[in-house]
């Protein structure tokens, strides 16, 4: 099986809302999963399904872990929840230590990855340091060691990077998708979309409790393209009228050219040089931030439309 | 289990090794002993030696009056008033006047301390004693009775109470059973509280400081609350059998330096008291005569089983709620089971085999103060062992259910949850 994870019919209902309305969704082995939405989206209430802190109402969630025959599969989840915190009086190395022991490693074990991690993120200093010494971010970096030190198939990351300074983000990010190339699959929950956009490979646009876009990162961003070329060129344009092209000026020598009879790219670039020569020839794709805000809004009008 | 076993290690260790802990440990101990002997040591520092002035007109209390190691009798003569006023400026030396007027001997009145402050209780018995003995000796020998021989005819019953049992005769002694009972049963409400508290902070923890979704993705919340209620019933037997050795020490020490000062004021007490130490050797007779390891293990099953029941029910109410002021409040329903329990055991006391009696020793919720109060009055096998077993399954149930609320409850933040919600996650999730 390729998928890690396979969620079938997935739903789940509070009292008066359906925080996750029967969604089908498979993650790839290996891949860096976003799982977008606004605020209330219902990501967090999935993530606690799959987490097994919630029961689902119905539907099924297989796994297909390669380590077969751990009998908790509890063990091989990590997980770095949104609402996070720490022992405030527990020393970071004995914190470590019960977090790791409670996701099944051996004692030995689990002092071998805490000290490989603490080292690798500059943090052995804090071994025998309280939770309460350290700031936010310190502590965040904790945490997030702490999802990972049992080295699970499958990592769990909602929001990890909020709260962060530059610095740390960046650290994080390097050690995410180092994990995802050593086979482990990330799912990482977030409504920062340029965040998304340098590390996910595939992912799934939720709102109010359904997908409404899924799929591999590339693919979704060609499909949302609009066909605008930007070119950079040397010469004149004699006329901007060209057949099924819209041209506009940005500045001397560079222009946006948009593609209105869909002509195949070798065509389009063969029409333009008949007028000047070309230097550069880019299409423009969409930033996630406007497919998110497009989606969302769509989906609302829809919503709004089938009320009226 | 392994996991319940971390949980377990954590919540003990961490809580030991903590500073509160260990300073809690060592005080009470010291405090205890301070208010055990603090009335002793105030007789000691306080009293010393009182002297009293007797004005004796009557005449007939010559020698009467014998001096003991806190008092010291004088007589004195001369006019009241005088004297009265020396004793108000402190001239004579003495701390009160006890003035002795003719009297009648058919109706004797008139005796009156003098002094600048309250006398003390037992001053005051003392000189009570001293004058009825003296004037009851009179009145025998105007009576023409020898008091002598009234003392040689005067008798003392002391009834005793066999109770029949397969397997031989057994001496029983109500007062003992009693004694037994109610200090068992009032341990074991002090233990629910001082110690179910401990376990609501404890299971709140995890919510205050936001790790709940951590540990509810590594462990079943049973399991959970087993590791939690279970470290926290150790640390408070260590905690209690710290105290014990520790009290203990500091009693021997105590009793080395203090022995025969204390003995002196014993026996000063006792004699005040009036009661027979052929009494106490009695009561304590009828202990033995209890079956002993039958009662030892049995006080010791329903003091921590009742414990882990109670604690079950404090970590389901600590899974509800997320500060400690709303801790408050959720424990009143709970404490009302145990403090009516203690109602009850005052009626068990009287009458040991009453329905009431019987019933309210076989419910898990009363059973742990009930049974225990029973026990010394002999209690049928078939209900003890019914007992237990309610017990244990009560204990189960709640864990249960405790970890049930907890996995949903503990995810509520800041929402008001009422007894309607509390049922349907029992119930109703899967």
């Amino acid at each position: 099986m390729n998928n890690i994870l396979e969620l079938k019919k997935l739903h789940k209902e509070y009292e008066n809302v359906i925080a996750v309305n029967s969604i089908d969704l498979d993650i790839p082995r290996g891949s860096i999963f976003g799982l977008l939405g606004p605020n209330g989206a219902g990501k967090t209430s999935m993530i606690r399904i799959i987490t097994h802190i919630t029961m689902l109402d119905s539907g099924s969630i297989t796994f297909n872990f390669n380590e077969k025959g751990i009998k908790d599969y509890m063990n091989n989840i990590g997980y770095l929840p949104e609402e996070r915190g720490l022992y405030p009086e527990m020393k970071i190395g004995e914190q470590l230590m019960f977090f790791a022991q409670m996701k099944g490693l051996s004692a030995k074990k689990a002092k071998e990855n805490i000290n490989h991690w603490l080292q690798k993120l500059d943090m052995e200093d804090w071994y025998n340091k309280k939770a309460q010494e350290l700031s936010k971010g310190m502590q965040q970096l904790v945490q997030f060691v702490a999802s990972i030190v049992h080295d699970p198939e499958l990592l769990i990351f909602d929001e990890p990077f909020s709260g962060l300074d530059p610095i740390n983000t960046e650290r994080l990010k390097k050690e995410i998708v180092e994990l995802a190339k050593r086979d482990k699959t990330i799912i990482f929950s977030t409504h920062q979309m340029s965040q998304v956009e340098e590390i996910c490979d595939e992912i799934a646009l939720i709102d109010k409790g359904v997908i409404i876009l899924e799929g591999k990162l590339k693919d979704i961003k060609n499909r949302f393209k609009k066909d605008i070329f930007e070119i950079k060129y040397n010469g004149q344009f004699q006329s901007m009228n060209i057949d099924g092209l819209d041209i506009e000026l940005v500045e001397d020598g560079c222009a946006l050219v948009k593609n209105l009879k869909y002509y195949p790219n070798s065509q389009l670039l063969k029409m333009l040089s008949d007028h000047v020569e070309i230097y550069s020839f880019t299409e423009i794709l969409p930033s996630l931030n406007e497919i998110f805000i497009e989606q969302v809004t769509r989906a609302k009008n829809m919503m709004e439309a089938k009320h009226e | 289990m392994n996991k319940t076993l971390l949980v377990f290690k954590k919540e003990y260790f961490t809580r030991v090794k903590n500073k509160s802990f260990i300073i809690m440990t060592l005080l009470v101990p010291v405090l205890i002993m301070l208010l055990m002997t603090l009335p002793l040591l105030m007789t000691f520092f306080k009293s010393g030696t009182n002297k009293i002035a007797i004005l004796d007109e009557s005449g007939e209390f010559a020698g009467a009056f014998n001096n003991s190691s806190y008092l010291e009798f004088s007589f004195v003569k001369g006019n009241l008033n005088e004297w009265k006023d020396k004793l108000n400026q402190n001239e004579i030396g003495f701390d009160g006047l006890l003035y002795i007027p003719k009297f009648d001997i058919k109706y004797p009145s008139g005796f009156v301390v003098y002094s600048d402050k309250q006398i003390g209780i037992t001053i005051q018995k003392t000189i009570e004693n001293t004058l009825q003995n003296k004037i009851e000796t009179m009145r025998f020998i105007d009576a023409g009775i020898d008091k002598a021989k009234v003392n040689e005819l005067k008798v003392s019953i002391d009834l005793q109470n066999i109770v029949m049992q397969e397997g031989g005769e057994k001496k029983g002694n109500v007062i003992a059973s009693i004694a037994v009972s109610q200090v068992m049963g009032f341990f074991q409400y002090f233990m629910i509280f001082f110690y179910g508290s401990l376990i609501m902070m404890a299971v709140t923890e995890e919510k205050k400081n936001r790790i709940v979704e951590i540990i509810v993705s590594s462990i079943p919340p049973f399991q959970l609350m087993l590791g939690k209620i279970f470290g926290i019933a150790a640390v408070a037997i260590t905690q209690l059998l710290i105290w014990v050795v520790f009290i203990m020490i500091l009693m021997t020490v105590f009793s080395l330096f203090m022995s025969p000062m204390l003995l002196e004021s014993v026996q000063d007490l006792d004699a005040i008291a009036g009661s027979s130490s052929q009494q106490i050797t009695d009561m304590l007779g009828s202990i033995e005569a209890f079956n002993i390891p039958l009662m030892l293990f049995a006080f010791s099953f329903f003091f921590i089983f009742g414990y882990l029941f109670y604690s079950a029910l404090f970590a389901g109410a600590g899974a509800v709620t997320d500060d400690n002021s709303q801790n408050q409040t959720i424990t009143i329903p709970l404490s009302i089971p145990v403090i009516l329990s203690m109602i009850i055991m005052v009626n068990v006391a009287e009458q040991p085999h009453s329905p009431l009696a019987i019933w309210s020793s076989l419910i898990p919720f009363s059973s742990p103060i009930i049974m225990m109060a029973r026990l010394p009055f002999g209690v049928p096998f078939w209900q003890l062992i019914l007992s237990m077993f309610l017990l244990i399954i009560g204990f189960i149930i709640n864990t249960w259910a405790a970890g049930k609320i907890y996995r949903i409850g503990i995810l509520m933040y800041g929402k008001k949850i009422n007894w309607n919600d509390i049922r349907k996650w029992i119930f109703k999730t899967p």
